[in-house]
């Protein structure tokens, strides 16, 4: 079977699953949309102040989202033993996470990052930074998604993995944190913000490149 | 009876052909697991058309021994061929069945034996599979909905198409009623005269016409 054939597969059997689980599924997206509606209502109606946190707040909400989400990655599938099967299946293993990375960021990175649209209405912000916005989300969350899977993997025999979960990814973020914001910065200005976000998407093809060796080390070292 | 155990159009001549000869064979396998010896320099070998039933007292080792024997654990020491190649790299000759039986419960069999079988790229019909299991009619409800037993017939399902040389099993009768008892021991019969090589343990005794082989692991202090 062609690596190309195999990953559609795992993606398409993970969005089946998914189907039938949509609780699950839904949880992160109104999580998401509850820290945005939180504060216009806690900071007041002053909408100068509202947009020029807006950034921020959708960035924190999405961290938070998808530390709700991620320890679910591989539990299941270590659980039922279908993780085995993959790993006896001859395929590279490296592929095996790297499918489950994009199914995971397909089913809960990406309806964050559209429903971040939210912050326009409730925090004022304006729509071309907005746009700005968006490309630093897309980038940060596949960021996210990759460091997760190695803290998802190395937890996955730990039933109490959440707490340690967000201690394990968030440091690991700060410096995605930082461009992030510098581009931001940047376009709130008015100037031009291209290089924090090259560098951002940097971190994220690096990401992409060198944790799904990991996370398939760790995943075997919990099934041995 | 041999009606019964028919593969019918699954691939039959294949299975025929790609069984020719093959050896399992495995030298001086030492496990130690939390600060206990398991087992200690192990060798064995069984033969094409050999079922080897593994025995032993609960904690002795065989669940581990037979993780250790698909390359799902890491012995301390000792090695593991099928065929002169090691077991890490036969993973499409290796049927391993575990005690996490990998179904889905949110999934239908249906969709779980397509999964299955999609995974080793062999394309099968799941409704003559699930039929011949004894589900007719379950197909398309989520597993989980299912008996215990039921949910077994479904894991087991992969027996009844498997080209792979190799069969490993834990516990492969655990809720299975008698007839379906019977059943397997006529695939395991099957599976031998085409030349492959089971391995299984069991607490309920095997017929001794059908196994070859016996390991008993003892309980290590």
């Amino acid at each position: 079977m062609s690596y190309v054939n195999f990953v559609k597969q795992m993606i398409s059997r993970d969005l089946q699953i998914a189907a039938t689980q949509k609780h699950e599924f839904g949880l992160p997206i109104l999580f998401f949309v509850l820290v945005v509606i939180l504060f216009p209502i806690t900071l007041g109606p002053e909408g100068t102040q509202l947009a020029h946190l807006a950034p921020a707040v959708g960035w924190i909400a999405l961290i938070l989202s998808m530390l709700i989400a991620l320890p679910r990655m591989f539990v299941e599938d270590y659980e039922n033993g279908w993780l085995e099967q993959l790993f006896l299946s001859g395929q590279p293993h490296i592929l095996i996470v790297l499918a489950r990375i994009i199914s995971f960021w397909l089913l809960y990175s990406l309806p964050l990052v559209v429903s971040s649209f939210l912050l326009v209405p409730f925090l004022t912000l304006p729509l071309e930074l907005w746009f700005v916005l968006v490309q630093t989300l897309l980038c940060g969350s596949i960021l996210i998604a990759c460091i997760g899977s190695v803290a998802s993997a190395l937890l996955v025999a730990s039933r109490k993995g959440s707490g340690v979960m967000a201690l394990l990814v968030v440091p690991l973020l700060i410096p995605a944190l930082i461009f992030a914001t510098a581009a931001m910065d940047a376009a709130q200005m008015s100037l031009p913000y291209t290089s924090p976000l090259m560098i951002l998407l940097a971190l994220s093809v690096f990401a992409l490149t060198i944790t799904p060796l990991a996370t398939a080390q760790a995943l075997k070292l919990n099934l041995g | 009876m041999v009606k019964q155990i028919d593969c019918g159009s699954i691939r039959c001549q294949d299975i025929l052909t790609i069984q020719i000869y093959s050896l399992l064979s495995a030298k001086q396998l030492t496990c130690i697991r939390n600060q206990r010896v398991l087992f200690e320099n192990l060798s064995f070998s069984v033969q094409s058309g050999q079922l080897m039933y593994l025995t032993g007292p609960n904690g002795a080792g065989k669940s581990t021994l037979l993780r250790s024997l698909v390359g799902l654990h890491q012995l301390q020491q000792g090695n593991i061929e099928l065929s002169q190649e090691p077991i890490e790299d036969c993973g499409a000759d290796i049927l391993f069945i575990g005690h996490k039986a990998a179904v889905n419960e949110w999934l239908s069999a249906r969709q779980n034996i397509e999964h299955w079988f999609g995974l080793k790229d062999q394309i099968v019909d799941p409704q003559q599979l699930i039929n011949k299991v004894g589900l007719a009619g379950l197909a398309d409800i989520p597993v989980r909905f299912l008996s215990a037993g039921q949910k077994r017939r479904v894991a087991l399902v992969r027996l009844w198409a498997s080209d792979a040389k190799l069969w490993v099993l834990d516990e492969p009768f655990t809720s299975i009623d008698v007839t379906g008892v019977s059943v397997l021991n006529q695939l395991f019969e099957r599976h031998k005269k085409q030349g492959g090589i089971v391995i299984a343990t069991s607490h309920q005794a095997l017929p001794e016409s059908l196994v070859d082989v016996t390991l008993n692991l003892e309980y290590r202090f």
